[in-house]
Order: structure tokens, then C-alpha cells, then sequence
């Protein structure tokens, strides 16, 4: 099945391009690097951080920012966001197709249940912080079985900031709520009935 | 007061100002509009100047009309036209008087002159103190002109009103449609001249000023005290404009006052009025020149109604409906002067006059509920006159427009009352709006798409609606109804919102649009059953 994607904060192919190779380097993906074994360690270290402050000192930190700022016009108080989708995305060991939110309301073949349950997903969305969204996204990365779609993941962290931040979309339709709510239900319905 | 010589009615000059001129004054190039000081008043000024002209100054066929269309008459000519009826025309006196019983009606007492208002409180109103939302005391003194226009406007819009108070020759609260010239600086002539019907199209005996057939005031009043009715077999066709219903007498007194309703200095006024039940009973079928009807297709035997004013308004939903004739299958009839337009261009186009196809047609009415006035609707929508052989084709065209949106303005309404709502069948109250909010969206893009099909029209060789119109139709539609739907469910805080519910209501609502039957015939027609909006459902 192919999805289709809506990128909100993440519309520019460059940027994408930037945030994947971060990632694939993360991983140990990209192999021209000859420097592995040390980007492994800056990966536990991103996995060490409690909250997105104690990821703005790390060197994994370092290098995403400096790819994705590099003519160093993005304001600072984008950071925290940047910080929580560098330790996010830390988490993730594959890269799925489904969007974010649609993954999150996937069937868990086992139970029959959603990988994410609603209560869980509501409060993710709810979460007053960054360092709890940070928590709770971990959390939702860690109930995938660490399988996320890297891209779409990182857009969702970066629009929550943004509506946090106060900056809502005009259309209703293209808030971050709305978005994740339609893919999340949308995917809940294939299986389940309500009465 | 003399109305057809004193300066009766208030007409816009091309410079802007407001004069009171004699009516003769009508056909004066510089006068562009008549400047009522209320839109019921408004819209019965011009239907007293228009059933004027038809009464006396009507032109025997079409060719002496279109003369006057080109050429309009001095006002010379106008009250050499009107000589015969000045006394007919009398608003006090002790002979008989426009509008009013024959009968002085001594025995009466005077009531308020508001009660001549349709939306003025009634006396149980206002001594049960429940006028909340049409106040009591607006208006106590007016000035002859707008006393006159007062009366006229209740007796061609009278609602039923209680006991043997009997309601209007059309119904209560009838529609009246005119054609108005598509240029707004047209001058008042042309608006009034393009609704007059030609002697050898509607042919009637001569009029006579003196009789009841033409006007009911001229002798005693039919009185209807044991149900006693007045059919069209009783009249001349002309007593339609000049239908009495109601049975009044105006009592003017030598006051010095302004007036309530259009603010200037009078020195007679009029308080107070007498009112008596039981006044002339008009029973159906009547066919008013400025009025649509319709027929019950499934009752034949049944007289045709003339078409009210009803909530939500009027808009495009409506259009077929007043401009093109469907007698036997939905029994649409519109106003005679609406199907005469066409007749008219085709003939104008023989003598090379320019008669545009496209032109304006000017609804308007009140809303009621019984004697209760629920609101004023008055809009212009764009006419088109096609010519007759034509109009089949364009109604199927037009109901298939139409058709889409209204089976999409339908779904909106429910899926948004699903998004809503956790029981949506259990709720309560008005909620008309949401679909209100879709017609008026979609409104602008159905009258270009109309313009447009009325190119495509003179084309015979088109049978079905054109599919690449037809799909800007439904991606139009498609777009504002979700526009709507996202608007109405999703604008509260995220926080406050069931999205489970909403996304459920959501999807459905974007299958509907989809896959639902209306819709999937609609996409077929417009040739999008393959188009790339497939993908969207994975």
C-alpha cells in the first residue's frame, strides 16, 4: 500500500534529504562516513537524554543542526524542537512506510488492538511540554517495536512545536491535530467496529 | 390627495438626489430608480407603476412595446394615458377611494395605523407585551403618500389575519419576480416597461376605471360574511394587480408631523385607521403576470399555488424553478413575465433591437408563517433567456448542477451533525445553516458555469451536459463542501474535539462525495471516473 504523505514543516526536498541522511548516518547506514563506531556512540548518548535541554549539548545534536541550519537563518527557539527530533528519531532502527500517526493506530497483530492505544495517542498530542511530548513519543517509538517512518515522525515532532509555539494553520485541516486524528482513525477503522 | 397627479412617488435622479415627482415622471431618461423608504414598499411601488402601465398604457403588440422600449413616452404622453383613471385614484374624499371599502365603515373604532404594517405587532400582541422581537410604537403617524403605499403593499401581500380577514389574491405572501436590464444605471423605465405584457400576447377587453371588475374599490365590497368567493370569471384579468382582499378606511387629519416611516414634514396625517372583516374572498385559479405558481404533477385537478417565500432564502437551488417552465414533470410555472423575456428577445432580435440574453431577475417577498412575517427576502439573480425550443435541454443541464449539490448539501448537513453529535438523530433545533453556508459558497461558480452553458446551448448538436463543465462543477462542489465541513467540525480547540467521532464522520463524508450514487452518476457524466482521484481512497 502506498500512502500518501502530507509534509507540513518538512515540505522542502533539500531539507528532507538532510534529516534522512542524518538519520542513516545514525544508524550506521551510510557506510562512506568511516567513522561508525562513533556515531554509534553518539547515538546512545542521544539516548541517554532525559529532555530535549540535555540534548541541545550533545554532538548528535551538533550535526543535525548544522545540516539543517546551514545558511544559520532558523531562529534559536527552533532549537528544543530540532533537539526532540534528534532524540526521537535516535530511537527509531527502521524506517517504515506509514505515516507516523497512521503506524500508531495499526493493528498489533497479537492483540487485535492498536500498537498505540487512543488514550495513549490523546495524551501524546495533549502533552503540556516538550520534555513530555519527548517522554511520550520515546514511549510510542518503543511500542512500534522502534519501526517508524523517519520522516514523517520528524515532521509531526516539529509541527507539534510549532503549534505550541502558537502558530496555527488557517485551515482546520491542516492542523497537526486533524492530520494525525484522520490517519490514526482512518487506520483504526480498517479493523475495528464500533457499535 | 389625487395619486396620479400629486407628487406621489420618491425617484432617484441620475445626479443621486431623491425628488417626489408626479408618476408620470417614470419615463423621464434621468430618473434611474424608485427610493421607497422600505423594501416592501419598495417592491409594491414598482408593481403599482408596472400594473399601471398595464392597465393604461398597455401596447398592443410587440412591436408598439418595442417602440416604447427604445423611445419612452413623455410624461405628456403618460398623463394624457392616465387621464381616465385620476379618478379612480383618490386617497380621501367622499367618492370611492384607492384601496379602501366603499363603506366608511362608521360603525368601526379606529385602530393604530401600524396595523396597516405587515410586520407590525398585532393588538394581542402587543397587550399580551409579547412583541420581543417586532417592536410595538415604530411607527404611529404617517404622511398620505406612505399611508397609500402602506395600504397597497398589505392589500397585495395580505396574509391571512385572523376571523374573515381574508389574505391576498396570490396567497399571503407571494413572490413577485421582475426582469431588470442587466446594466444597474438602466433607467427606471426599462425596468418597469421589460415587465409589461403586449395586448396580442395577453389579450383582455378594454379596462373599465368606474367598474369592479377592474377596481374593487369603485363599488361595494363583495362582502364574504357567508364564505361568499371571487373567482377570475368575476373580473377583468387586470383586477389582479389591483386586488382588495382587506377592507379599510383611512382617517387623515390637519396635523403638522413628521412622518415615522419616511422622515419628512406633513401637515395631514394619518393615525389611525378602520379596519372590518370579511372583504372580497378570492378563490384560485389565478395566474398574476409577476408571480410564479406551481402544480402538484401528481394532482391534476388541483389549482396551481403561487410560490411563497420560505426559509433559507432564495438562491440558485431556486433558479429553475422561477425562469424555466416544467408543467408536467416537477409543475414549475414561473411568472408569465419571466417566460415573455424570451419571447421578447427572440422577437427583438428579427427588428435588430438588442434585448440581451442575459439579464436580471429581481425576487423578492416576505416569508410568512401564517400572519406572522418570519423575514423579508428580496435578491437578484442573473437571468437567462433561452430560446424555447432550448429550454428542455437547459432544464436537464441545470437539475443536473443542481441535483449534485443538493444531494452534497444534504450529506454535509448529516455528517456534520454526526461529527457533532454522539446520537445526531436525537438533536434538536435548526440546523439549516450548514447548508445554508454551502449554497452560498458554491452560488458565484453556479451562475458563471450558467453563462457559460448558455453559449453552449445555442449549439444543438450538444445533447448532454458538457463533461469538461461538468467536472469543474464537481470539483467545485467537492471542495467547498469539505471546506465547509472542516470549517464547522474541526475549528473548536483539539482539546475539546472527538476526533475518533469526527474522522468517522470525515471519511464518510469524503466517500459519499466519492462513491455515493448521486455522485458516482455525476462523476460518470462529467467523464472522472478515471481521473487521478482514485489514489486518494488506499
Amino acid at each position: 500500500m502506498n500512502q500518501k504523505f502530507y509534509y507540513h514543516m518538512l515540505r522542502d526536498d533539500h531539507l528532507r534529504s538532510q534529516v534522512w541522511n542524518w538519520w542513516a548516518r545514525l544508524q550506521g547506514q551510510d557506510k562512506t562516513d568511516g567513522a561508525t563506531a562513533s556515531l554509534r556512540g553518539v547515538r546512545a548518548e542521544l539516548r541517554r537524554c532525559h529532555t530535549p535541554d540535555d540534548v541541545l549539548l550533545t554532538e548528535g545534536f551538533r550535526s543535525l543542526w548544522m545540516a539543517v541550519n546551514k545558511e544559520g537563518a532558523r531562529p534559536s527557539a527552533d532549537m528544543t524542537a530540532w533537539a526532540t527530533v534528534a532524540a526521537v528519531l535516535a530511537d527509531v532502527r527502521v524506517n517504515a512506510e506509514k505515516p507516523f500517526a497512521a503506524a500508531l493506530g495499526s493493528e498489533n497483530e497479537k492483540t487485535g488492538k492498536p500498537h498505540v492505544s487512543e488514550l495513549r495517542f490523546s495524551q501524546l498530542q495533549k502533552s503540556s511540554d516538550s520534555a513530555e511530548f519527548l517522554r511520550r513519543a520515546r514511549r510510542s517509538v518503543a511500542l512500534l517495536g522502534r519501526s517508524a517512518s523517519v520522516l514523517s515522525l520528524a515532521d509531526s515532532v516539529l509541527h507539534w512545536h510549532k503549534e505550541k509555539q502558537g502558530y496555527y494553520p488557517v485551515k482546520p485541516n491542516h492542523r497537526l491535530a486533524v492530520r494525525w486524528a484522520t490517519d490514526y482513525f482512518t487506520e483504526l477503522s480498517r479493523y475495528q467496529r464500533t457499535p | 390627495m389625487r395619486i396620479l397627479t400629486s407628487q406621489f412617488l420618491p425617484f432617484k435622479i441620475r445626479t443621486g438626489d431623491v425628488e417626489y415627482r408626479p408618476v408620470s415622471a417614470m419615463a423621464l431618461p434621468e430618473v434611474t430608480e424608485l427610493a421607497l423608504p422600505r423594501a416592501d414598499f419598495q417592491g409594491a411601488a414598482y408593481q403599482f407603476l408596472i400594473g399601471l402601465l398595464q392597465t393604461a398604457y398597455a401596447p398592443v403588440d410587440i412591436d408598439e412595446w418595442m417602440d416604447r422600449y427604445q423611445s419612452p413616452p413623455s410624461p405628456e404622453a403618460l398623463e394624457q394615458a392616465f387621464e381616465g383613471f385620476i379618478a379612480s385614484f383618490e386617497l380621501e374624499g367622499d367618492g370611492p377611494l384607492f384601496m379602501q371599502d366603499l363603506d366608511p365603515l362608521d360603525k368601526e373604532s379606529p385602530i393604530p395605523s401600524s396595523s396597516l404594517l405587515i410586520d407590525a405587532p398585532g393588538a394581542s400582541t402587543i397587550k399580551n407585551n409579547t412583541d420581543h422581537f417586532v417592536k410595538a410604537g415604530r411607527a404611529e403617524a404617517f404622511c398620505p403618500n406612505c399611508a397609500a403605499m402602506a395600504l397597497f403593499t398589505l392589500q397585495i401581500n395580505a396574509p391571512s389575519g385572523g376571523k374573515g380577514y381574508r389574505t391576498g389574491l396570490r396567497g399571503g405572501g407571494p413572490l413577485t419576480t421582475l426582469i431588470l436590464p442587466s446594466e444597474p444605471d438602466a433607467s427606471l423605465w426599462k425596468k418597469l416597461w421589460l415587465n409589461v405584457l403586449d395586448k396580442s400576447h395577453w389579450p383582455y377587453p378594454e379596462p373599465n376605471p368606474k367598474s369592479f371588475e377592474l377596481f374593487p374599490w369603485m363599488e361595494t365590497t363583495r362582502v364574504s360574511d357567508k364564505a361568499q368567493k371571487t373567482f377570475a370569471s368575476d373580473v377583468h384579468p387586470l383586477h389582479q394587480f389591483w386586488a382588495m382582499p382587506r377592507r379599510f378606511r383611512l382617517i387623515f387629519e390637519d396635523h403638522n408631523c413628521r412622518c415615522d416611516l419616511c422622515g419628512r414634514d406633513s401637515e395631514r396625517v394619518c393615525r389611525t385607521v378602520k379596519a372590518r372583516n370579511y372583504g372580497n374572498n378570492y378563490d384560485g385559479p389565478w395566474t398574476h403576470p409577476l408571480t410564479p405558481y406551481r402544480r402538484d404533477p401528481k394532482k391534476p385537478t388541483e389549482p396551481q399555488l403561487s410560490v411563497k417565500g420560505q426559509p433559507g432564502g432564495i438562491g440558485y437551488r431556486h433558479w429553475e424553478a422561477l425562469v424555466l417552465r416544467d408543467a408536467e414533470g416537477s409543475g414549475n410555472l414561473p411568472a408569465e413575465v419571466v417566460r415573455d423575456y424570451a419571447r421578447k428577445v427572440d422577437e427583438a432580435r428579427h427588428d435588430n433591437l438588442s434585448l440581451p440574453r442575459q439579464a436580471r431577475l429581481w425576487v423578492f417577498g416576505y416569508d410568512m408563517d401564517n400572519m406572522k412575517p418570519r423575514a423579508w427576502y428580496g435578491t437578484q439573480l442573473p437571468l437567462l433567456a433561452v430560446p424555447q425550443p432550448q429550454q428542455d435541454r437547459l432544464l436537464d443541464w441545470v437539475r443536473d448542477l443542481v441535483g449534485l449539490s443538493r444531494d452534497t448539501a444534504w450529506q454535509l448537513r448529516k455528517q456534520v451533525k454526526e461529527a457533532w453529535f454522539s446520537r445526531p438523530a436525537d438533536v434538536k433545533g435548526d440546523t439549516d445553516f450548514i447548508e445554508s453556508r454551502f449554497w452560498e459558497l458554491t452560488e458565484h461558480e453556479f451562475y458563471s458555469l450558467l453563462s457559460l452553458l448558455g453559449e453552449r446551448i445555442q449549439d444543438g448538436t450538444i445533447k448532454r451536459l458538457p463533461p469538461d463543465l461538468a467536472a469543474r462543477w464537481y470539483q467545485h462542489v467537492r471542495q467547498q463542501a469539505v471546506a465547509v465541513f472542516d470549517e464547522l467540525a474541526l475549528s473548536a480547540p483539539a482539546e475539546a474535539l472527538d476526533m475518533k467521532r469526527i474522522t468517522g464522520a470525515r471519511n464518510r463524508f469524503l466517500y459519499q462525495l466519492k462513491k455515493g450514487k448521486t455522485a458516482k452518476k455525476f462523476r460518470k457524466q462529467a467523464g472522472l471516473e478515471d481521473a487521478p482521484l482514485e489514489q486518494e481512497s488506499a
